[in-house]
């Protein structure tokens, strides 16, 4: 049990001090499992690969695999759910807060700034993660080094946005269609 | 509340979001697309607008960025309990996945295959979040569109960081007022 609780504390601190998500948590992901000895460098990197390419955030799945190898299936539960918990505190503690102040004029006006703001960034990020696709020889293609161009991930990736832009398909059936493509293409034309 | 002003029940919150956290790869804003499609455009529950909001408090509060935006959204829907539903449906799929991974290949290098699987879906999840921050984009006025030009490029040339970049928008906002209130102080009609 407080095997169980250390897990759940570690990444709960993980979770609080992480601001910004994403990368700015993967140093202190690294730090904290290379501290402990729960992961090894190369377990690490790996587990970026995979994280990388299976559903969710990284953080999500590097707690549920750590905390599966520490503590079963109880482990990684508590894991997981400990990395979200300080943020539920926190919104559930200041949301009637934001709430009440939302419509107030110098809320509209933080908002009306925000807003594009965020559009912007994640145009940034979009186009980070379409280069990345399109110019490192694609996500996992082994042998590949930075700065190879990848066709098939030209392909895909620029059909799927005109499939979604232009023509309004679903953005699921995009998701399948292009990853099945993706798939093919690279099998057809190592 | 919904925008409608009925309870949406926390099993159709908690569903809504597993489906979100089952097809989101890539993390961070890789989830968007879906989230804008299941939350707004099929459920009604939300505003686009509303959205942008969330996306930008999810990056200034701790913790992992598509957790938050899923508790921020529950929260807004039915309270901590729609908080916890959120959180739990966007976390359901990933923790499944990892687990029947872990079980499956208890070495993680024998994970390449799986990951060689996957690979072929991240050139479409960057071409559907392009069409969705295109859309977000577009939906502006001109000087909102300038200003998302603007953070852009902040964000591609490493300028600065998206927490930084928030923070910076919502302090100019802050100042604007100030100054407006401050005006119409000094000339009351």
């Amino acid at each position: 049990m407080s095997g169980l609780l250390h897990l759940a504390a570690v990444f709960a601190k993980i979770g609080l001090f992480t601001l910004g998500g994403g990368l700015a948590m993967l140093p202190l992901i690294r730090g904290e499992m290379l501290a402990r000895g729960w992961l090894s460098e190369a377990e690490f990197l790996d587990i970026l690969a995979v994280a990388e390419m299976t559903p969710g955030p990284m953080a999500v799945n590097t707690a549920t695999f750590v905390g599966y190898r520490l503590g079963g299936l109880a482990g990684a539960l508590a894991a997981t759910l400990a990395l979200a918990a300080p943020s539920l505190l926190i919104v559930c503690a200041f949301g009637a807060l934001w709430r009440r102040h939302r419509d107030d004029p110098a809320g509209r006006r933080v908002l009306a700034l925000l807003r594009p703001t965020i559009a912007g960034l994640v145009l940034a990020a979009a186009l980070g993660l379409c280069a990345a696709c399109i110019l490192t020889g694609g996500a996992g293609g082994e042998g590949s080094g930075r700065g190879d161009f990848d066709a098939v991930g030209l392909v895909v990736c620029a059909g799927v946005f005109a499939a979604t832009w232009r023509y309004r398909v679903n953005p699921l059936l995009g998701l399948a269609c292009g990853g099945l493509a993706g798939f093919a293409l690279r099998a057809l034309a190592p | 509340m919904t925008l409608n002003d009925q309870p949406v029940p926390l099993s159709r919150i908690f569903g809504s979001f597993a489906r979100v956290g089952a097809v989101m790869f890539g993390g961070g804003y890789a989830m968007l697309p879906l989230l804008e499609r299941e939350v707004v455009e099929r459920r009604g529950w939300r505003t686009h607008a509303e959205m942008g909001e969330i996306y930008a408090l999810a990056q200034v509060i701790p913790g992992v960025i598509a957790v938050n935006t899923a508790i921020l959204a529950g929260h807004r829907m039915r309270g901590a309990a729609g908080a916890v539903a959120a959180a739990l449906g966007m976390v359901s799929a990933p923790i499944a996945v990892i687990l029947a991974l872990a079980a499956a290949f208890p070495a993680v290098s024998g994970w390449a295959l799986v990951a060689r699987l996957f690979a072929g879906l991240r050139p479409a999840v960057a071409g559907l979040l392009l069409a969705t921050a295109c859309r977000m984009v577009g939906r502006g006025a001109g000087w909102e569109r300038a200003l998302a030009a603007v953070a852009c490029a902040c964000a591609l040339a490493g300028f600065a960081g998206p927490t930084a970049l928030i923070l910076a928008a919502a302090a100019l906002g802050l100042l604007g007022h100030l100054w407006a209130a401050a005006r119409s102080r000094r000339a009351p009609r």
